[in-house]
């Protein structure tokens, strides 16, 4: 009896604990999948809404080029992400955006057939940039796209961290010192 | 309100008022969690919503602030 009334320290130890070490501690690579359909915390839907439209298939892209906002974990090193389309016309190109002026950089890796759809891959070794609300954005680009013909049936986002270190909790002091 | 107190005529009452203390402790502990992680999130978004679901820990503190406050008015 003498120690319940420590559970209600307990709970917020044991959980903002588990917040701290995923931030601070935590190695290992997060993954995660999505449809598109609905947000989930590491994917928005597919933007502008405008530009693609929610069928039985998948989400039709009706015009191009559209934009997949990744939300990134403290201490994110390297994304790579997997895009599964069904295509019929003319092919895709994956793209990162690398800075606020909207330069992009695309993925050179060629496309795989795989049980009647197209793998996109892109591999960012790299994050130098992040949007605000530290989200990274991809670009799907279809230059002679035939409104219809691109069904994006899904996605798959691996995050690898950093290793914390002096140097880490040195650039985030002064992030926020300087901010 | 007649019902759960009927109820709990038949069980023993220290029982129920341990209870309903535990209970009160955890819906405590749950809205200190609720309010730190929300502070953490608004610092920085993410850091909390890629890995604990900020909604679900609100519906279980408001959850056993109900319950506990039903089980003290029903003894």
């Amino acid at each position: 009896m003498k120690y319940l009334p420590h559970i209600k320290w307990v709970i917020p130890v044991l959980l903002v604990g588990y917040v701290l070490w995923q931030a601070i501690i935590a190695t290992n690579s997060l993954e995660a999948v999505t449809d598109f359909r609905e947000r989930t915390p590491y994917f928005d839907v597919l933007l502008p809404a405008g530009r693609v439209a929610r069928t039985d298939r998948g989400i039709v892209l009706k015009q191009e080029p559209v934009y997949i906002d990744v939300r990134l974990p403290v201490r994110a090193k390297s994304i790579a992400l997997e895009l599964k389309v069904t295509a019929i016309s003319a092919p895709i190109k994956l793209g990162w955006q690398t800075d606020d002026n909207f330069t992009l950089a695309f993925s050179q890796a060629e496309p795989i057939n795989y049980q009647g759809l197209v793998l996109y891959h892109y591999d960012l070794a790299d994050i130098n940039y992040v949007r605000p609300g530290y989200k990274g954005r991809f670009i799907i680009s279809s230059p002679g796209l035939v409104p219809g013909s691109v069904v994006v049936n899904g996605a798959t986002v691996s995050i690898k961290r950093k290793v914390v270190s002096l140097t880490w909790f040195k650039e985030q002091f002064n992030k926020i010192l300087w901010q | 309100m007649a019902v759960i107190t009927r109820f709990l005529s038949v069980i023993n009452i220290p029982l129920v008022l341990r209870a309903q203390f535990v209970l009160k402790e955890i819906a405590t502990g749950l809205t200190i969690s609720w309010l730190s992680l929300f502070a953490l999130e608004l610092m920085r978004p993410g850091i909390v919503s890629l890995h604990l679901d900020l909604n679900l820990i609100l519906v279980l503190a408001l959850s056993a602030w109900v319950i506990s406050i039903l089980g003290k008015k029903a003894t």
